[in-house]
Order: C-alpha cells, then structure tokens, then sequence
C-alpha cells in the first residue's frame, strides 16, 4: 500500500514531462528568465500546494457552498491577469501598492511577481487551472474527493504526485532562466523582460480562459503517440496501481478476528444481495454521503456541577446508567452528531439519536464479534437514521438495530441493545448527582444552543417519505415501543402521567411498564422476569417499523 | 534603458489589447455554441448511450431506466477511451442502462447542477433520479464491476 507513494511521485514526474503540462508550460519557462530563484520556487511551491488541496477538497467545497467549480477557475485566471497587468505596468503596480498601504495598511505582494510572494500566488492560481491527464492514483483520490472522504492515504498520494511534478517543472525554470542568461542582451533589460513575463501570463491567462488550452490539449492527444500522451497511465498501470488502490478504497476488507477492535476507512456496503431493504428505500439525507453528520468519536465528559453552567434543568438528556457508571448526554449536543461512539463501565457503546423519529436508543458496538464505531451513513429510511458500521461498512437501521445491506444482513445481525433513557437534566441529575456530563467541547464547532429542524418536533410536517403513513394518534405523539414474541405495542407517554404503572398483556405474556423516579420507563415480562427495553421514539416512526403494532388507550 | 523603455511601453500595450481581443473573440464564440439552433431532440450516439439534454433526462427516467452520467471531454485522454469503448462495446453494459453524455466543457449548468469537479467523474442515479455513488476514472470494465457490486 504504502508502495503507492513513490509511485505516485514517480507518475507525478511523468505528468509533468507529457503534453499534458504545456497549457501552464509558458508561465513556469518564463518564471526565472530573469534570474530570481526565488520566484521560481514560489511558482513551483504554489503548484504543488493548489493542486493538492483542488483535489481534496474542491468537492467538498462545491457540494457544501453550491458555488460552481469554474468560478475557482475564472478567480484564478483573474488572479494571473491582475499579476500579468502589474509586471507590464510596474508603475500602475506600485501606485496600487501604495494606495492599498495608505488607506488599509494592507500590503500583498511588494512587486508584482517579484519574489516568492508572487511566485507564489502565479503557482497558486496554476494549479488550479491545471487540468493535467490523470491516471488510477489521482482517479481514486478523486473519487474518494467526491463522496468528501480524505483519508491520510489520499492526501499522501496527491501530495506526493504533486511533488514529483514540481521536480521537472523547477528545472525546466531554471533552464529557462539558463536560456535567458546566455542572451545577455536581456539580462540588462531586467523590466523589459519582467514585461515579457507579464506578457506570457497574460496570455496564458486568458487561452485559459478561452478554453484554447484545453482545445490545444485535445489536439496533443490526438497528434502525439499514445506511447506519451498516456504515459501516466500506462506507468501506474505497470505497476498494478489499480489492485493496491482497492485496498484505499475499502474495496477489499480483510476479515478480523472475534475481540479484535477494528476501525477503519469503508466503503459504504451497496450489494442489496440479501438486504432487508430495497434499494428505492433508502433516501440520501445529505449530499455529502457518509459522516455528512459527524459523530462524536473521542467524547469528554465534565461533572454535573459544570454541565449545570450551560445545562438547563429542562433540557431533554439521553442517560446510561451501566455498571455503577452513569452517564448522561443532551439531546442539544447529540442534534448535531446523531451517534456517540464511547466507553461505558467496560462496555464498548454506541449512544444514537435521530432527530427525525426522536428516537434514542444504546447498542453494543460489536459487528460480527469485532469491536468498532458506528457513523451516519447519510441514507434515511422512512425518515428514521441509517448507521454504518466502520468495520464492513454495513448499512444498520437506527430503531430496531438491524443490520439492512451488507455482510451484517447477509448474517442476520441485530446489535445488542443497552438500557438508555429519555429525561429531563432535572430529573436526572437529582437521582445521579455522579454523572458525567457529554462536554460541550466535542471538537466540533455548532452552535448547541440551536435546534436544527424547526418546529419538526411538533408539527405535522416530514422532511422525508413513510411508507404507510399511521395517522391514528398525532404523527409527533411520543411513545413507548415493546415487543415481546414478535408482537408489538405502543404506550403513548402521556399515559404515565396518569398511570405509572401498567400492568398489560402483549401475545398471551404478562407485563409491567413502570415509569421511575429519574424519567426512565422500564419494562419486565413478568412471566420470565426479563427486562424489556422500551424504545421511545415519535409515534409515526414506531408505526413504520411496525406496522402491526398495537396500541395501548389510557383507561 | 530609458530609450527602450519608452518604445517598448506603447508596443506592449498594444500586445496586450490585441491578445485580449483575440481572445474574447475565441471566447464569445465558445459561450455561445449556436444556442439557438440547438436540436430539442435526443441525440444517441450508441444504442443507450446518448448526449444529456433535458429531454435526453426526462425519456429516460420515463422508462424506468437507471442513469449514469459521464462527464466527458475531448481532452482527457481516459475519457476519450471510455468514449469509444461505450460505442464499440455498448452491448455489453448491463441492461436497464441509459449512459447521458454529460460536456464537461459547454454544459456548466448540468456540471454545476450536479457538483461535479472533475473531468471523467461518473455518477450512477437509480430510476427514482437518487444518486447511487459517483466516482472518476476507469474504463468500460469497471464501470461494469461497480454496477455489479451493487
């Protein structure tokens, strides 16, 4: 794997020795043709540092700010044409300069391509104009760029293929510069050929702008041997680039063994074959695909006497209480992340929230006897969370636990559910004055102090489709779910207000709901004394995934 | 020096509004492709591999077909391959595919629609119009392999 970065560099070199560099070839010959190295290395340190960052992260910045991707284009082309102006009018430049510097005290670039500064921002504006021939490496950057996934490996490989292009393209500016110096008649013409430089900027700036570079590019192909042209290609592919990438791409997954802890970068898991979902059924929430919602993966926690300086005593608390070890996690916070990958009393957890249902519900993060992390997939099914598991990308439906699309369906997997109860900071923390609190400090910066979605918690409004759309209590009424031998009901919340204990029949079995002191309802079959645990959740969300669910009407 | 600087002043001036110009001659032309003469119909190149139009998009979501969007150019040299293969090799996509020739150069409305930020970006749409995964790069085989996966 680790392999692909030499080749990478290698391939990098290559690109800058194929025609493909020419449309930015002029600029880089004439960046030293008076001698300053200095410009040069800014030139070529510019390139290398755009050209990386427009492949990470262009697409990430287009999907989030729906700005087309040729507007970074034509700022970079105004950018050179502004930089090819100042070197031909030095004067103009110089005016400008010290106007900016009187009225703001703002001072860019000293002179117009001058030093490194300017080099720098010519490189800058270079690398995002270039288009070069990308072979499998930068394609499989690319894709990951896509679906706005960076792992190190792929800011790796950029990086180094950008570097390995700035190695031919500094010395075909030094040679330049060579060429230069050998005319001694323009070494004593220093502004002449800063004029010169300008020129060529500017006329590179705007064959770029007209779109001739890519017309001249397409012209090379076609007239040049493909020995050449494709030369990128042909090199990666010599060396099977295209298997060790799969390994980038969570194409192959190794398996691991039950107890091992494993973490890792997946793709998400799209064979429908033995899926518990159709593939219509699932509905992208967010562009951005998975972690578009970033779960919280290294979670700090504080005491309840500072959770109490920024915690209301009304705000709605997701609280664990496991092995002598309580924890409690607001609902403002979890808003925003949905999924808290954490550590329990020895028990490795995953505390999940969807919005959307209102539904919280704790689960043991194992997925095939493997310890992982779960994030948010970025899918939704009848409006409720779709999780994926970092171990095999499976696909997993937030209120019932089960595994939909992948490996993990294909094996039948449910996800062992933990004890977690919704309730008031008040109510809580008058129980458990030992919690600990989920920080503020999440390393993330939202603004926790915001619900996201409206009035969605009390209208009669969904972002997203339901199949079968149960209207018999109001969609937002907040309930209680159980099942017990495959039968479900529901207890509307309300009903506890008037009854905290209910003693009910579901399927033949005796049981008990019974609301506590600290919020939670509990649930026991009283006829094998096992704990049932409640999902509390909106009541159409309940309905979806039960759609022969029962109700339960107050006496 | 003073000397030269005088002349060459005036001379480079004049380069650079007659380089302007040119080039806002090759651009203007660019920008407008013959707007108005463009063809409403749905231009196939290969059986199911066919140019995007609005109507291209609307008869192919009518019947029931999956998309997949190919963000094309003349001067990417893989996306020229993938071109050709689509054509000599159009057989051999697995059927209930409709394969829109997105231009990647003229067409930045659909480019921009779509997010797309790169050249030979392909992305798979289901019959309902959901985007599936997109991707950039490969050839007809993997196109193949990925539709397959899933």
């Amino acid at each position: 794997m680790i392999i692909l970065v030499p080749i990478a560099f290698v391939s990098g070199v290559l690109v800058a020795l194929s025609p493909c560099v020419l449309p930015i070839l002029p600029v880089v010959l004439a960046s030293g043709i008076d001698g300053n190295n200095k410009r040069i290395k800014g030139v070529i340190a510019g390139i290398v540092v755009s050209f990386t960052l427009v492949v990470l992260l262009l697409a990430t910045i287009v999907g989030t700010i729906s700005v087309a991707a040729d507007s970074f284009r034509n700022a970079a082309v105004a950018l050179l044409v502004l930089f090819g102006l100042g070197m031909v009018f030095p004067q103009v430049w110089e005016r400008l300069q010290t106007f900016l510097d009187k009225y703001w005290k703002f001072k860019p670039v000293q002179s117009a391509g001058g030093g490194f500064a300017g080099g720098f921002v010519t490189g800058v504006s270079l690398g995002v104009v270039w288009t070069p021939c990308v072979g499998p490496i930068i394609a499989a950057v690319a894709t990951l760029a896509a679906v706005s996934s960076i792992t190190p490996m792929s800011a790796l490989l950029v990086f180094s293929f950008s570097l390995g292009a700035a190695v031919p393209l500094y010395f075909i500016a030094k040679g330049g510069n060579a060429v230069s110096a050998k005319l001694g008649y323009l070494k004593q013409n220093s502004i002449v050929i800063r004029q010169v430089f300008g020129v060529i900027i500017l006329t590179t700036a705007l064959m770029i702008f007209s779109g001739v570079d890519r017309r001249f590019q397409e012209w090379s192909l076609n007239a040049l041997p493909e020995s050449w042209t494709q030369i990128t290609t042909s090199f990666e592919q010599r060396f099977n680039a295209e298997e060790l990438l799969k390994n980038m791409m969570g194409v192959t997954l190794e398996p691991a063994e039950p107890g091992a802890t494993v973490v890792r970068d997946v793709r998400l898991a799209s064979d429908f074959t033995g899926a518990k979902v159709d593939r219509g059924d699932l509905i992208k929430g967010c562009f951005a695909g998975k972690d578009c919602i970033p779960s919280i993966d290294r979670p700090v926690f504080e005491d309840a006497e500072s959770a109490s300086s920024w915690l209301r005593d009304t705000d709605v608390v997701f609280a664990v209480n496991l092995n002598g070890v309580q924890k409690a996690y607001a609902q403002r916070i979890l808003n925003w992340h949905e999924i808290v990958n954490d550590e329990i009393g020895g028990n490795e957890v995953a505390i999940t929230f969807c919005p959307l249902c209102g539904s919280a519900l704790a689960f043991e993060r194992v997925v095939g006897g493997v310890i992982t992390e779960f994030g948010v997939s970025g899918f939704l099914h009848n409006s409720d969370l779709v999780m994926y598991d970092r171990y095999e990308g499976n696909l997993w439906q937030q209120i019932t636990g089960e595994a939909i699309v992948g490996p993990a369906a294909q094996r039948g997997e449910i996800l062992k559910q933990i004890p977690i109860i919704t309730t008031t900071w008040e109510q809580w923390r008058m129980q458990h004055p030992d919690t600990l609190v989920l920080s503020l400090d999440t390393g993330f910066s939202r603004n926790y102090d915001r619900y996201p979605y409206g009035a969605y918690e009390e209208d009669d409004e969904l972002y997203f489709g339901v199949e079968g759309l149960d209207t018999t209590l109001q969609i937002k009424t907040v309930v209680y779910g159980i099942e017990v031998k495959g039968e479900s009901k529901a207890y509307p919340e309300q009903a506890f207000d008037d009854e905290p204990e209910i003693v009910d029949m579901i399927s033949g079995v005796e049981v008990r709901l019974e609301r506590m002191e600290d919020g939670a309802v509990t649930a026991v079959n009283l006829q094998t004394g096992e704990e049932i645990i409640p999902v509390r959740l909106f009541w159409f969300a309940w309905a979806a995934f039960h759609p022969d669910t029962e109700l339960y009407r107050s006496k | 020096m003073k000397k030269i600087l005088n002349i060459s002043t005036p001379v480079f001036i004049a380069v650079v509004i007659i380089v302007i110009l040119f080039a806002f001659t090759i651009a203007s032309k660019v920008d407008n492709p013959d707007a108005t003469t463009i063809s409403s119909e749905v231009v196939q190149i290969s059986p199911n591999y066919i140019e995007y139009s609005q109507e291209a998009l609307s008869a192919s979501l009518a019947s029931g077909n999956a998309l997949l969007f190919f963000a094309a150019t003349r001067w990417c040299n893989t996306c020229s391959d993938l071109h050709e293969e689509l054509i000599e090799r159009s057989g051999e996509m697995p059927a209930g595919f409709t394969i829109l020739q997105v231009d990647y150069d003229t067409d930045k409305e659909t480019v921009r629609n779509y997010a797309v930020v790169m050249q030979h970006t392909l992305v798979h749409f289901a019959s309902n119009g959901d985007e599936i995964e997109r991707w950039v790069g490969g050839d007809l085989d993997s196109i193949i392999e990925r539709i397959n996966r899933l």
